[in-house]
């Protein structure tokens, strides 16, 4: 009787599940069928089915190199965003009360306000007369504005501002749940506090900056809005070759399959982060 | 009444309860006492109905409620932890029970306000679960259970979650409420002194067996085997090894009468191996006997002193007299009262001279 | 010997400090940006006037947009919850370990790239040959929230003590009646917080919304984007932007006061 009245909870999930598989999983199937079909220069892929589009990815010059950018990008970003971001967790670690929650409200503020209204104040900031060229031309550092937007730099700077939340809270977590008493304990076992950091909290907290490095790599990877906002059409990821494809050009078939090939790679960082933690806790060097 | 007939339950391949039968009479309270592990939660959450019994009959005044869904049962528990609804009052507690039974407002007031006087929180009503104190929480819980008039009572632990002197108090608070409602109760407890000082029976509950059942005293003086003689009692039972050959018993290797010892027993052994077990106060310290050991530990408690010793490599224990208290490393001999050790077989654990 | 103890704290506070405002600086400039009196961005503004903001509230195009994402979000959060509340209540009762799959499933649109997804979605429109509609917004919107909503709701219920269920029954409750006068109370909290961050999350999506949305249909955040893309940027969209980051400021200030809900950001990243 009562294993009966558990299944008919199980039931409770189905209209969810429904849904995901009408507006989620289907779309995935959609996706790797027509990443095999060929484009007819109409917006309805059609057969015979081929391996082409695959093939066309890496033969041309142009796209193994929008490759290289979107990884040049995603590694500056997340080495950029390890670097900020790690001091502003540390010290938000280090405060409680008024200070912290204002602190935190802050630190979600851009990535509850949304990913538009980032992109519009910097993308006004770096304008030919925005507030950095106009800075910098009254420190007489410049005496002509400097072409800011439309470069890798100014993507990367960008996407630095916009993910830096992502490494935030996951490094702070990681740094509050260090035990008061095990940094005592070094204390009492005569380390400074140079030490005390380099050998405790440093170690103690690479699985938040793990954690933080995964998601700012994987959304750089995936990025769109950001490049081609600040990008301005100069800065060609992954992202927006999949966006013109599919929507400009309307070749769903190539599309399609250089979406697969990104999806894979999101699909190959997860595996790559779980032998590196693993290492990390079995006491191996990185 | 509550009987419990022939009750069985496994989890997977487990079996948690074997054959377990039980009767608590009208207004009798029942320990159910056992260690952690021994299935007694198990027992508690088959009775409310939480779990469902594989076999037997769980009866409330001769009706088999096995297959009657947990809310139509009208057995009220108090849970270790209180279980008081948190975004509740007090008098929201209290009345819930009320409004899910449908009874009318007007008595929900007055069964309320009874309930309430009772366990004395007359003046918390308004209060919210988190900012009373853990002995106030959880005589909302008893009040909870009173409202509803529930026809049978189970109490989970009910002690654990106070400390050690507020739990004295509350042991004897919670003895007079239940003999006061004249509830059938079943408590359901680790500890044997509550189990004791609060049960009317105590069932002893091992590996899902009922062990023995009976009245504190009964228990300790006769236990049925060797699990309950070593459950029960502080500091625990000795336990030596006994060997009897035709004519000769030797105790620990330590040759003692047989005849004397047949006949403080009360039954003729055959020649066996057997265990005797030995309260602490069976132990006196006498001037002369064959069994001769050396102090090891002195425990002053006040009312009661401790003597520590050995006997064949095996520490023993005993209450020592006030007049006769030796120190440490001295030299002693023991003799023991057999006409109150229970003897059992080595092999079964079972006690063979229990009368 | 003070001086040399307080530097390396002062120069923590200093970098922190800095890279808050970098955190912060487009914010700033959006806020600020919004008061200048002109045709094109400026920070710090040139000359303080409300002209932005009287020009975006007569804005008849902008407006539209703005009542469809405030729908499609309102709608997409009330669905959600109303799915996944069910659902999160089955999987912390479930024994059944095939269902634990299916939660893997629920929280795939945070781990997975939205604009791979998005093309998937816009070829499956495609070969139906459906336009973007609300509804369709707001089946996909309710798939981008899911997730959050599933961690939130589902963190409240792995903080309920079921042992009130328990007690509730015994006191006659039945099920239903347990789980509406005591389950749901106690999980209240995470429901609203997770209500409010699906809206947040609804209300500002650009990329799938941008694959989705049809030009008859489309949200505030997407026609700005679609905008910005192709024309700059217009300073009377700074107008709502700095709108909307009043209200999302004091929801936020509300919601970390009340709900601790940085807490609730933290489990889900």
């Amino acid at each position: 009787m009562f294993r009966a009245k558990y299944n008919k909870m199980d039931a409770m999930l189905i209209p969810l599940a429904l849904l995901f598989f009408i507006f989620f999983v289907i779309p995935f199937i959609m996706l790797l069928y027509n990443s095999f079909l060929t484009y007819t220069g109409k917006v309805e892929p059609g057969l015979p089915i081929t391996v082409q589009n695959y093939i066309k990815f890496f033969k041309d010059s142009y796209y193994p190199a929008v490759i290289g950018r979107t990884f040049y990008i995603s590694i500056v970003t997340t080495l950029m965003v390890t670097v900020l971001a790690y001091p502003l967790a540390y010290f938000m670690a280090g405060i409680k009360g008024y200070l912290k929650t204002i602190m935190l409200v802050l630190v979600t503020l851009p990535l509850i306000s949304g990913v538009m209204v980032q992109n519009m104040g910097m993308y006004g900031m770096m304008t030919n007369y925005g507030t950095i060229n106009l800075f910098l031309m009254a420190l007489h550092i410049i005496e002509e504005p400097v072409q800011l937007l439309g470069n890798n730099i100014a993507v990367i700077i960008g996407l630095t501002q916009g993910f830096l939340p992502f490494m935030i809270l996951p490094v702070m977590n990681a740094l509050q749940a260090i035990p008061e008493n095990v940094l005592q304990a070094s204390e009492s076992l005569g380390a400074n506090k140079v030490r005390q950091f380099l050998h405790i909290t440093l170690p103690m907290s690479f699985g938040g900056c793990i954690a933080g490095a995964v998601l700012v790599f994987g959304a750089s990877l995936s990025s769109y809005t950001t490049p081609t906002i600040l990008g301005r059409g100069k800065c060609q990821v992954i992202g927006t070759v999949v966006y013109q494809q599919a929507m400009q050009l309307f070749n769903w078939p190539f599309a399609s399959s250089i979406a697969m090939l990104l999806l894979l790679l999101i699909l190959l960082i997860v595996p790559i982060t779980k032998i590196l933690s693993r290492r990390r806790r079995e006491g191996g060097v990185l | 009444m509550l009987e419990l007939k022939n009750i069985s339950k496994s989890y997977k391949q487990h079996r948690v309860l074997d054959d377990v039968n039980l009767t608590v009479n009208d207004g009798e309270m029942v320990a159910l006492l056992g260690p952690s592990g021994s299935g007694k939660t198990t027992i508690l959450r088959l009775i409310a109905g939480f779990l469902e019994n594989d076999s037997g009959a769980i009866l409330v005044d001769g009706v088999d409620i096995a297959s009657i869904p947990s809310y139509k049962r009208n057995i009220g528990v108090v849970f270790q932890d209180y279980a008081l609804f948190p975004h509740m009052t007090v008098e929201q507690n209290v009345a819930f029970g009320l409004k899910m039974h449908k009874v009318g407002s007007a008595e929900i007031k007055e069964r309320l306000d009874a309930a309430l006087r009772l366990v004395g929180l007359e003046d918390y009503k308004s209060r919210y679960p988190s900012q009373l104190s853990g002995g106030q929480q959880q005589r909302v819980a008893i009040a909870r259970v009173v409202a509803i008039r529930a026809k049978v009572m189970l109490l989970d632990e009910p002690l654990s979650n106070l400390d050690a002197k507020l739990r004295r108090q509350v042991r004897v608070e919670l003895r007079e409420l239940q003999q006061k409602l004249d509830i059938t109760t079943l408590i359901v407890t680790h500890d044997q002194e509550e189990a004791m000082t609060m049960g009317d029976r105590i069932a002893i509950l091992n590996d899902g067996y009922i062990q023995q059942i009976g009245d504190g005293m009964q228990l300790y003086k006769k236990p049925v085997n060797r699990f309950v003689a070593g459950f029960l009692g502080t500091p625990s039972i000795n336990f030596l090894p006994l060997t009897v050959a035709p004519g000769i018993a030797r105790l620990s290797k330590i040759d003692i009468g047989l005849s004397e010892l047949e006949s403080g027993l009360g039954i003729t052994l055959e020649p066996n191996e057997y265990e005797l077990g030995v309260r602490p106060e069976d132990f006196s310290i006498v001037p002369d006997s064959p069994i001769k050991s050396k102090v090891k530990l002195v425990e002053r408690l006040g009312a009661e002193t401790l003597v520590y010793f050995e006997i064949d490599n095996r520490v023993c224990c005993c209450r020592a007299n006030m007049g006769n208290i030796p120190t440490q490393d001295d030299e002693i001999s023991l003799s023991i009262d057999y006409t109150s050790t229970p003897v059992f077989d080595s092999k079964s654990g079972i006690c063979l001279n229990n009368r | 010997m003070k001086l040399r103890k307080l530097f390396p704290k002062l120069l923590l506070v200093l970098v922190a400090f800095c890279v808050l405002l970098f955190l912060l600086s487009p914010i700033i400039a959006v806020v600020g940006g919004s008061f200048n009196d002109g045709g094109y961005f400026a920070f710090p503004p040139k000359s303080v006037s409300l002209r932005q903001y009287r020009a975006a509230l007569t804005n008849k195009e902008h407006l539209e947009s703005l009542a469809a994402s405030l729908k499609v979000a309102t709608y997409s959060t009330v669905v959600a919850s109303l799915l996944c509340v069910p659902a999160c209540v089955a999987l912390a009762k479930t024994s059944n370990p095939i269902v634990n799959k299916v939660k893997t499933l629920f929280m795939a649109p945070i781990f997975l790239p939205g604009i791979v997804w998005a093309v998937g979605l816009l070829q499956c429109m495609g070969f139906l040959r459906i336009q973007g509609s609300l509804a369709i917004l707001i089946c996909v919107h309710t798939v981008i929230v899911t997730p959050y909503m599933i961690r939130i709701v589902g963190a409240s219920m792995d903080n309920f003590n079921y042992t009130l269920e328990d007690a509730a029954a015994s006191l006659g409750a039945p099920p239903l009646t347990t789980f509406f006068r005591i389950t749901l109370p106690n999980i209240m909290s995470g429901i609203v917080v997770g209500m409010v961050f699906s809206f947040m999350i609804s209300f500002s999506d650009v990329v799938i919304t941008l694959f989705v949305s049809s030009s008859s249909f489309t949200t505030f955040p997407v026609r700005v984007y679609a905008a910005m893309r192709t024309e700059g940027l217009d300073p009377m969209v700074l107008a709502y932007s700095a709108i909307i980051i009043v209200v999302v400021l004091s929801i936020s200030i509300l919601g970390e006061k009340f709900a601790h809900w940085s807490k609730h950001f933290s489990t889900m990243l």
